[in-house]
């Protein structure tokens, strides 16, 4: 009992100078010294090119991210602005009527042509059956082609009174 | 020079977008031909009255003339059918089966006449005296104008509808666009009265009246051009009906005396007529109501300047 009481406090102070052997400690330090230096940073790689892209790519995006700003704040001030008004638009609505009033003429003189037609060959037809083949009809068939109201369509579409003019002059 | 650049760029896309499509598109080749036709009548007009030719001879010259003349009329009647022939290959029909079986009513009436002209040249190469010229001439004559001549002009009619769609398709984006402005307009208290917005309602009535009266001709183009069913003879008496009551109406604003009209009286024709002034108020209709769009723009630049 005895050989074990030496006391607790001195077993302490012995421990406090506890130091390693002189040859353990040359041997850690040079083991430590030889290892690799890498140190862990996840961000950072290592060459020079990728340091380079990863750089520009920054300053890209924050670019584009700039502009983005900048355009989406131009077209809502557009938006807002009180003189965009495409919908009313002076020139645009001045061109697109013009052409729906040019495609609308066109069908106007060709259904008006149709009661021209029925009324007039029939005026035509009559006065040729009517008169004999010497007195055929030229002059009567230009008399009634001047009376159709001018269109685009007057030139070509004549040419159905003419044929059946023609044909009834030939059934004689 | 900015605004002519714009109208044709309009004009252009337009062009394309509505296919503008005539029934009769004259080529100059037989405009030429036409021409030719109307001498050789005269031709043949002097050739009767001529007292110099033996008679076997001027019968020999008359039939040959007759021939050529009437094979020129052939020739220009054929290449009329023929252009329809491309415009319903190539124009584009609504995507229904009511359209397509129009279409096919044309095209199969179409078919069939440009083989009777066929037929008809065939005839007349191998006829040999005057009397069966004339025969032929007169068969021609009838045919043409009481079945083909209807036909060009149901084409034509159908054709027209189907610009008026694309002309009303162009007066709703315009429409809707110029709604989005007045809403801006007045949400911003940029104009105190509403003329604006008086323009813009009579503007979309006129446009909602030019769509009214081009569904109207739509409904009658696809009970009436198909081949002939029950619900199509209903819908032609009812059609006719309702021509009766538009006339005696029409009527009623003269001074008496008149005869009223019934249903017996309308003919076919009639309601080809009727038909094609219903188109013609769909088209009126849009004109005005593009002219109040410029009205409301003139305005608007007027306020805002």
């Amino acid at each position: 009992m005895k050989k074990h009481s030496y006391n607790i406090i001195e077993l302490l102070s012995q421990l406090r100078r506890i130091e390693p052997r002189e040859e353990y400690t040359r041997l850690s330090k040079e083991r430590i010294l030889s290892s690799s230096q890498e140190v862990y940073t996840p961000e950072l790689i290592a060459s020079p090119s990728s340091l380079l892209l990863r750089s520009s790519f920054n300053s890209v995006s924050f670019a584009l991210v700039g502009m983005l700003l900048i355009v989406g704040v131009y077209y809502a001030t557009q938006q807002l602005s009180p003189l965009f008004l495409p919908g009313l638009n002076e020139k645009s609505i001045t061109a697109e009527a013009e052409m729906v009033e040019s495609r609308i003429d066109v069908q106007l003189s060709q259904l008006n042509y149709f009661e021209n037609t029925s009324q007039e060959s029939n005026a035509v037809l009559q006065q040729v059956s009517e008169n004999s083949l010497d007195h055929l009809n030229t002059p009567i068939i230009q008399q009634e082609t001047s009376q159709i109201e001018g269109s685009t369509d007057a030139h070509a579409t004549t040419t159905v009174i003419e044929l059946n003019d023609v044909l009834k002059a030939l059934s004689e | 020079m900015k605004k002519l650049l714009l109208v044709s760029i309009f004009g252009l896309i337009s062009g394309i977008a509505l296919s503008p499509v005539f029934a009769y598109a004259q080529s100059p080749e037989m405009e030429k031909k036409l021409g030719e036709t109307k001498q050789q009548l005269q031709e043949l007009a002097q050739l009767k009255d001529s007292t110099t030719l033996p008679a076997a001879e001027k019968v020999g010259q008359e039939i040959e003339l007759r021939k050529t003349i009437l094979g020129n009329v052939l020739t220009i009647a054929q290449s009329q059918l023929q252009d329809i022939a491309t415009q319903l290959d190539s124009v584009t029909f609504p995507d229904s089966e009511e359209w397509k079986n129009v279409q096919e009513y044309l095209v199969e009436n179409n078919t069939s006449f440009l083989s009777y002209y066929e037929t008809q040249k065939t005839a007349l190469s191998s006829a040999t005296s005057v009397e069966v010229l004339k025969e032929v001439a007169k068969d021609i004559e009838k045919k043409k104008t009481e079945e083909i001549d209807p036909h060009v002009r149901r084409v034509t009619t159908v054709m027209n509808i189907l610009s008026m769609d694309g002309i009303l398709m162009l007066g709703n984006d315009r429409r809707d666009k110029i709604k989005n402005d007045i809403e801006k307009i007045y949400s911003q208290k940029l104009v105190k009265d509403n003329d604006l917005r008086d323009l813009f309602n009579d503007a979309s009535f006129s446009l909602s009246q030019s769509h009214e009266y081009l569904n109207t001709a739509k409904q009658i183009v696809l009970h009436l051009y198909t081949d002939t069913s029950t619900s199509t003879l209903q819908f032609r008496e009812s059609l006719k009906k309702t021509i009766v009551q538009e006339r005696n109406e029409q009527l009623r604003q003269t001074a008496p005396p008149y005869t009223i009209f019934t249903v017996s009286d309308i003919s076919s024709d009639d309601i080809e007529g009727y038909l094609r002034s219903i188109i013609r108020q769909s088209a009126q209709s849009v004109q005005n109501t593009y002219d109040i769009f410029l009205q409301m723009s003139l305005l608007v630049r007027e306020y805002l300047n």
